[in-house]
C-alpha cells in the first residue's frame, strides 16, 4: 500500500512531499503511469457501458422515427445548453485544478474543485427540478409506468425509457463524480497533493471529464436531433 | 547521488535513481481557457444548427432532409469529445498507451452499433425469405423457391399438377402405378409384425393386456409375475 511516510521531518515537508509509492513500484512516476492506465481501462468500460444505451437509441429511433422525433420536442433545449455550459465550465475549473495540484497551488486547487462540485451539484438540481419532476408529474415516464394521455406515436414510452435509462445513468456518473473530488478536497485541504504526489485529483478529473463526455453526445441526440 | 555512482542514464528503466527522469506536462492556464472558449462556442453552433431546420421551414418554407442536422451535430460533438479527451483528459501529452485503449474502445463501439444497425436495415428482406420458406412446424405449404413465384397450397400438389400438365393424366397414372410397385408392392401389409424400429402388439400373448381394466385377479401383477 502506498503511504505517507511520518517519521523524521513531519514539521519541514508537506503531505505530498511525504509521500512514499507502493514498494512493487520503481518510482512514484511509474506508480502513477500504472494508476493512470488502470484507470483509462476502467474508462473505456464506462464508454462501453453507455455504448449499449447509444446502440439502443440508433435502434430505437431507426425503428420508430416518429416517436424519438416526438419526444426530442417534449425536451426544451434551453435546459440541456444550460447544463452541457454548466458541465463544460466545470470541466475546465478540474483541469485547472489538477495544474495547480502539479504547481503546488493548493488554495487555488481547492477553490476550482469546489466550483467543480457546485456546479455538478447545479447540473443535478437543474434535472430533477425542471426536467425530471415536471416530465414525471405529467405522466411522460419509461416503459410501463408511461400515463401521458396526449401522446400522438404509440412508440413514445420507449423514447422516455431511452432517455431515463441514459440520462438517469449519467446523472448517477456525476453524483459519483461529486463524491470523487469532495474526496479529493477533504484529503487536499491537509496538502496531501502536490507537485510531486497528485494521482488522486488526476484520477477524479479523468472521471469528471468522462462524465462531460458522455454528455457532449448524449445533448445533441436527446435534445437537438430531431 | 553518491561518488561511487556511474552518470545516469535516463533510458535504463532499472537505474534506482530513475525516479525523477521525465516530468509530467503540466498544461499551460492559457491552453484550458482556450479549449474552454472553443467548446462554448461549439455547443452555441450546434444548438444554432439545430435551429436552423426549424429557421429554414418557417421563413424558406423548405424542409431540410432530417440527416444533415443530425451529421451536423454529432460531427461536432466528436469535434468537442476529441478536444475534451485531447487537452481536458491530456492524452495529447500522454502515455500513447491511453489513447491505443481509447481508440480500441471507439473501435469496438463502432462494430457493436454498425453489427446492430446492418442487421436492423436488413431484417425486411431477411423477414421476406424466412415469412414463406420457414414456417412453424413445417407445413410446406405457401412456399416460394429462390427466383420462383409463390406455390399456391402444399407443395405436393403444386408438383404432381406440373407433372400431370406436362405428360398428361394417362401417362402420370400408368408411371405411379409402377413407381408404387417398385417402392410400396413388396411392403408387407402393415400391421403385421414389430421389427426393429415398430413394436405391434400380438393379442393373444398376454391376456387383458389391453383391456381397459386389469384382471380381478391380479394374476399378472407385475410385482408377483416370475418375470
Amino acid at each position: 500500500m502506498a503511504t505517507i511516510d511520518t517519521r523524521g521531518d513531519r514539521e519541514s515537508k508537506p503531505l505530498w512531499a511525504r509521500y512514499r509509492h507502493a514498494p512493487h513500484f520503481r518510482s512514484r512516476e511509474e506508480e502513477f503511469d500504472a494508476v493512470k492506465t488502470g484507470f483509462w481501462l476502467f474508462l473505456s468500460t464506462e464508454v462501453l457501458l453507455f455504448s449499449g444505451l447509444f446502440v439502443a437509441y440508433a435502434i430505437f429511433r431507426m425503428l420508430y422515427p416518429e416517436a424519438f422525433y416526438n419526444g426530442s420536442r417534449y425536451l426544451d433545449w434551453k435546459w440541456g445548453g444550460l447544463n452541457t455550459v454548466l458541465l463544460l465550465v466545470s470541466s475546465y475549473t478540474m483541469a485547472a485544478g489538477v495544474g495547480n495540484a502539479q504547481r503546488g497551488e493548493n488554495r487555488r486547487m481547492m477553490g476550482n474543485l469546489g466550483f467543480t462540485v457546485i456546479a455538478g451539484a447545479a447540473f443535478i438540481a437543474i434535472k430533477l427540478a425542471f426536467e425530471y419532476g415536471p416530465k414525471w408529474a405529467e405522466g411522460k415516464r419509461p416503459g410501463i409506468l408511461f400515463s401521458y394521455p396526449f401522446a400522438t406515436d404509440p412508440h413514445e414510452n420507449l423514447w422516455w425509457s431511452v432517455y431515463y435509462c441514459a440520462t438517469g445513468l449519467h446523472a448517477l456518473h456525476v453524483l459519483i463524480g461529486m463524491a470523487l473530488i469532495v474526496r479529493v478536497m477533504w484529503f487536499g485541504r491537509k496538502g496531501a497533493y502536490g507537485p510531486g504526489h497528485y494521482t488522486g485529483v488526476e484520477i477524479a478529473g479523468l472521471y469528471w471529464h468522462l462524465v462531460d463526455l458522455i454528455w457532449i453526445f448524449l445533448f445533441p441526440l436527446l435534445y437537438l436531433i430531431h | 547521488m553518491s561518488a561511487t555512482h556511474l552518470p545516469l542514464d535516463p533510458s535504463d528503466p532499472t537505474d534506482p535513481h530513475h525516479e525523477h527522469a521525465h516530468a509530467h506536462t503540466i498544461v499551460p492556464v492559457l491552453t484550458l481557457r482556450l479549449i474552454l472558449a472553443v467548446l462554448l462556442v461549439f455547443t452555441a453552433l450546434t444548438i444554432g444548427a439545430a435551429q436552423l431546420e426549424l429557421w429554414a421551414h418557417n421563413y424558406f418554407d423548405i424542409e431540410l432532409p432530417r440527416w444533415i442536422n443530425v451529421v451536423g451535430v454529432l460531427t461536432i460533438a466528436t469535434i468537442k469529445g476529441l478536444l475534451v479527451m485531447g487537452y481536458f483528459m491530456q492524452l495529447k501529452f500522454d502515455n500513447p498507451i491511453n489513447s491505443i485503449i481509447m481508440a480500441f474502445t471507439f473501435l469496438a463501439f463502432a462494430l457493436f452499433l454498425g453489427f446492430t444497425g446492418l442487421d436492423m436495415v436488413n431484417r425486411d428482406r431477411i423477414y421476406a425469405y424466412k415469412a414463406v420458406l420457414v414456417t412453424g412446424g413445417g407445413t410446406g405449404v405457401g412456399m416460394r423457391r429462390f427466383g420462383e413465384e409463390q406455390i399456391e397450397g402444399p407443395i405436393v400438389i403444386h408438383e404432381r399438377d406440373k407433372k400431370i400438365a406436362e405428360i398428361g393424366k394417362e401417362a402420370y397414372d400408368a408411371r405411379k402405378a409402377e413407381l408404387h410397385e417398385k417402392y410400396h408392392g413388396h411392403a408387407p401389409p402393415r400391421d403385421a409384425t414389430s421389427s426393429a424400429n415398430v413394436s405391434r402388439p400380438r393379442p393373444g400373448l398376454t391376456p387383458g393386456l389391453f383391456d381397459a381394466e386389469a384382471p380381478a385377479d391380479g394374476a399378472h401383477d407385475p410385482h408377483k409375475a416370475g418375470h
